[in-house]
């Protein structure tokens, strides 16, 4: 697949990975889809943190790599390849075992993928290993038991103790009643950063806005009335403290800002997968009254900043008009959004504008911004209870990634109108 | 071969067949990309990390046109599609390319992009005899296509969306000559590879006789006024308006006074959704009568319709969930064509399962 190449030039990623994996062989098949590429998860959650790096080796990153380290790329990939494949046949064994402990919920590739990599190290290839599917049975039975009824029964219990309620609402009040005053808002980095990020991240101005406070800065606009309401945060004139809440369902959550303590863990246990990176119950709880408090009610100055950059980037984003764009990052949602009306015309697919539309979802389809803040909330705070960072590559990422799922919700919900009993049922 | 220009545009780059059908302008070069996209009825789209691609259903070359606007996104697959010569050249700002790069990935792109776009724009129709495709098998088909391509798209969770809206049911129920083994244990595979269980629905009986041709007005009344024309395909969803019948309109008198009634003749299968009609101010809600397999409704006009010029008797048919402004339906230049196209896709052996079984 590797044409002649000329020195200095530079080679698609995508097309040294595909060759180097067709090498691998069908060792990787489980790996891999139906055209025999690394499946996208493959690439996201094994090759990319695991095995190529490109944080740490930056000459593997991006769409195209020198001719110079296409060797050493390729060897890396095939040096893998047994662990690989022993990953593959771990995975293998794994989704037989969840058929036979009847388990449906979850992706298994997000679930097992980097599980069946630790296997792989641990055991080798599966094959050689007496006990492996007893090894598979309990892998599937943990991964269940860290996401599923047991640890939200667990949340659940804590959070209704009477002794524990009353300590916990204490909590509460003190952390609300000691929220400090709003600083000074500092020099506005933030629009530098937008022009940039999609192209040439600069982790060093991710780092000065950081360490400069301006994510709690500018989240002192918040408390004044209407702001955060406008913002889709609460449906409140403005932030009160929330409920500690007894209970919690997957479906119609409230605006984050208005979501019980008990909600928002709920929501996280729910939607996140590797548990073991999770404080334990009770510090969770804590953590958690602690961080409702605080700047855009998140602990972390980083998820902050994001908050106020997706709020600037989101800013003037309109169905109707394309007013001038703020910054690159502004342009380039825009330009998504304006992509988004030909594909609903190609999809010939309902008006938002029109009367069948329920109001809700018209709502979020002219002022956008709303949906987009509340995922981005959503996405931040998942990614601090699983103790994730976040770096200066992978800002855009996250927040052209919520967009572009905030406006695929909003295309199925659009389609399933035109279902056969108009999906009013 | 497919020979291409490239022209870049405020950070977007075009690639553009020469040979595509276009829409009625010039090509100019600071034209922006969006004003060559094909007419939606004819665009066949996949959208793919950093790049739309649109194939044109009434060409017939293999490669897309596209818009890419993150170029850094795309180059990591855009050899796939183009082959790697012309994605280099792409890369390296030629301001044309050609291929005749072949290849598994921008096959299955291709079929996912044309099913898409059959799910949107199938002319199903008594009047063409056109009938009515399977959405759970088209959906299913386009499941197993997307997960071919999943390395390219934008969607993360292009897969996942697609299988929930899978449903083999069909599948399995078809003539095993077809070929449907090879796509019910694909995607049941990939299903399980995902994590997403499948939904099955009865199959449900045709509701109709296939021979049951659009009928005519029932009304018995001496008409004083009548007329007619195509219906707008844009204004009103696939699948309930026949695409080649015309919607009609008559005016009687009755004793309450004028009435105006209004008949669109359905498509085969038509799901019960509302539609409406408009003519001469007058608003006529329309539903559908499985007698007759017509959309109907009147309402009362004004004593001022019989003075209305011709010009205004235009019959206007819509969903109320379709607002846009129309195009005039009878100018609409691909309607014909397009008719013509699906009635060859149903006896093309390269054509979709779904297709070919209809």
């Amino acid at each position: 697949m590797v044409q002649s190449i000329a020195a200095g030039a530079a080679v698609p990623r995508g097309m040294l990975i595909a060759d180097a994996w067709a090498q691998l062989g069908d060792g990787v098949a489980p790996l891999s889809n139906p055209s025999g590429r690394p499946l996208a998860r493959t690439v996201k959650l094994l090759l990319d943190p695991l095995v190529l790096r490109p944080n740490l080796n930056p000459r593997f990153a991006g769409g195209m790599v020198g001719v110079e380290h296409v060797d050493e790329l390729r060897r890396v990939l095939l040096d893998a390849g047994p662990a690989l494949a022993a990953t593959a046949a771990w995975f293998q064994l794994l989704k037989k075992a969840r058929r036979r402990a009847g388990v449906t919920e979850g992706n298994p590739q997000d679930l097992y993928f980097q599980r069946c990599y630790e296997l792989a190290h641990e055991h080798g290839d599966p094959r050689g290993v007496p006990d492996a599917e007893s090894i598979a049975a309990e892998a599937v039975a943990e991964v269940r038991a860290e996401r599923g009824e047991v640890t939200v029964d667990r949340l659940r219990r804590f959070m209704t103790d009477p002794d524990q309620v009353v300590r916990l609402a204490g909590l509460l009040q003190h952390a609300w009643e000691d929220r400090p005053a709003p600083g000074p808002a500092p020099q506005d980095g933030l629009t530098a950063f937008l022009d940039t990020c999609a192209t040439k991240p600069d982790e060093r101005a991710w780092k000065a806005l950081a360490a400069n406070g301006t994510g709690t800065a500018e989240a002192a606009e918040l408390d004044r009335p209407r702001v955060a309401l406008n913002y889709g945060l609460t449906a409140r004139e403005r932030p009160a403290p929330p409920a500690l809440g007894d209970r919690a369902s997957k479906r119609q959550l409230p605006p984050p800002f208005d979501r019980s303590i008990m909600e928002r863990l709920f929501a996280a246990f729910t939607a996140a997968f590797h548990r073991e990176s999770m404080a334990d119950i009770p510090s969770m709880v804590v953590g958690e009254i602690h961080r409702s408090a605080a700047a855009w009610q998140l602990a972390e100055e980083p998820s902050r900043v994001a908050m106020a950059l997706g709020r600037d980037a989101s800013n003037g984003i309109d169905y109707w008009v394309d007013p001038p764009s703020t910054s690159d990052a502004n342009a380039r949602l825009q330009a998504r959004y304006a992509r988004e009306a030909y594909v609903h015309a190609v999809h010939r697919q309902p008006d938002p504008e029109s009367t069948n539309v329920p109001d809700d979802l018209k709502h979020e389809i002219l002022y956008v911004q709303v949906p987009y803040l509340r995922r981005l909330w959503a996405r931040l705070h998942g990614r601090e209870l699983r103790g994730e960072t976040t770096a200066a590559a992978d800002v855009w990422d996250l927040l052209d990634g919520v967009f572009r799922s905030v406006l695929l919700d909003q295309r199925d919900r659009l389609r399933r109108l035109l279902e056969r009993d108009g999906g009013r049922s | 071969m497919t020979q291409f220009t490239v022209r870049r545009v405020r950070g977007r780059t075009a690639v553009e067949s020469r040979q595509r059908p276009r829409p009625r302008i010039e090509l100019d070069n600071a034209l922006p990309p969006d004003a060559m996209k094909p007419d939606p009825e004819c665009a066949a789209l996949v959208e793919a990390r950093g790049a739309l691609l649109y194939w044109h259903v009434l060409d017939r070359h293999a490669h897309p046109d596209a818009e890419i606007y993150d170029i850094d996104l795309a180059a990591d697959w855009l050899w796939e599609i183009y082959g790697p010569d012309a994605a280099s050249a792409i890369l390296n700002g030629d301001n044309t390319i050609a291929t005749e790069w072949d290849s598994s990935v921008l096959d299955a792109a291709r079929r996912l992009a044309h099913l898409r776009w059959a799910e949107a724009w199938w002319p199903s129709s008594h009047a063409a005899a056109i009938p009515a495709l399977n959405t759970g098998l088209l959906r299913a088909e386009a499941a197993w296509r997307t997960a071919a391509v999943e390395h390219l798209l934008d969607d993360d969770e292009a897969v996942e969306r697609a299988l929930a809206d899978a449903d083999l049911t069909a599948a399995e129920a078809l003539d095993p000559d077809l070929g449907a083994a090879a796509l019910t244990a694909a995607v049941e595979a990939i299903a399980e590879d995902y994590g997403v269980e499948l939904r099955r629905e009865p199959v449900e009986p045709r509701r109709e006789d296939w021979a049951l041709a659009a009928g005519g007005s029932p009304t018995v009344d001496f008409a004083l006024a009548s007329g007619g024309g195509p219906v707008a395909w844009e204004r009103v969803p696939q699948g309930l308006v026949d695409a080649a019948a015309g919607a009609t309109w008559t005016l009687t008198q009755r004793e309450g006074g004028l009435v105006v009634h209004v008949t669109v003749p359905a498509a085969p299968e038509p799901r019960d959704l509302r539609l409406a009609a408009a003519i001469g101010g007058v608003e006529i809600p329309l539903q559908l009568d499985p007698a007759t397999g017509n959309f109907t409704g009147e309402a009362e006009a004004p004593q001022a319709f019989l003075i209305l010029p011709a010009s205004q008797r235009e019959l206007w048919v819509h969903s109320p969930d379709f607002v846009r402004e129309p195009v005039n339906a009878e100018e609409a230049p691909h309607r014909a064509a397009i008719i013509e196209y699906a009635r060859e896709r149903l006896t093309d052996p390269d054509a979709s399962l779904a297709e070919r079984a209809a």
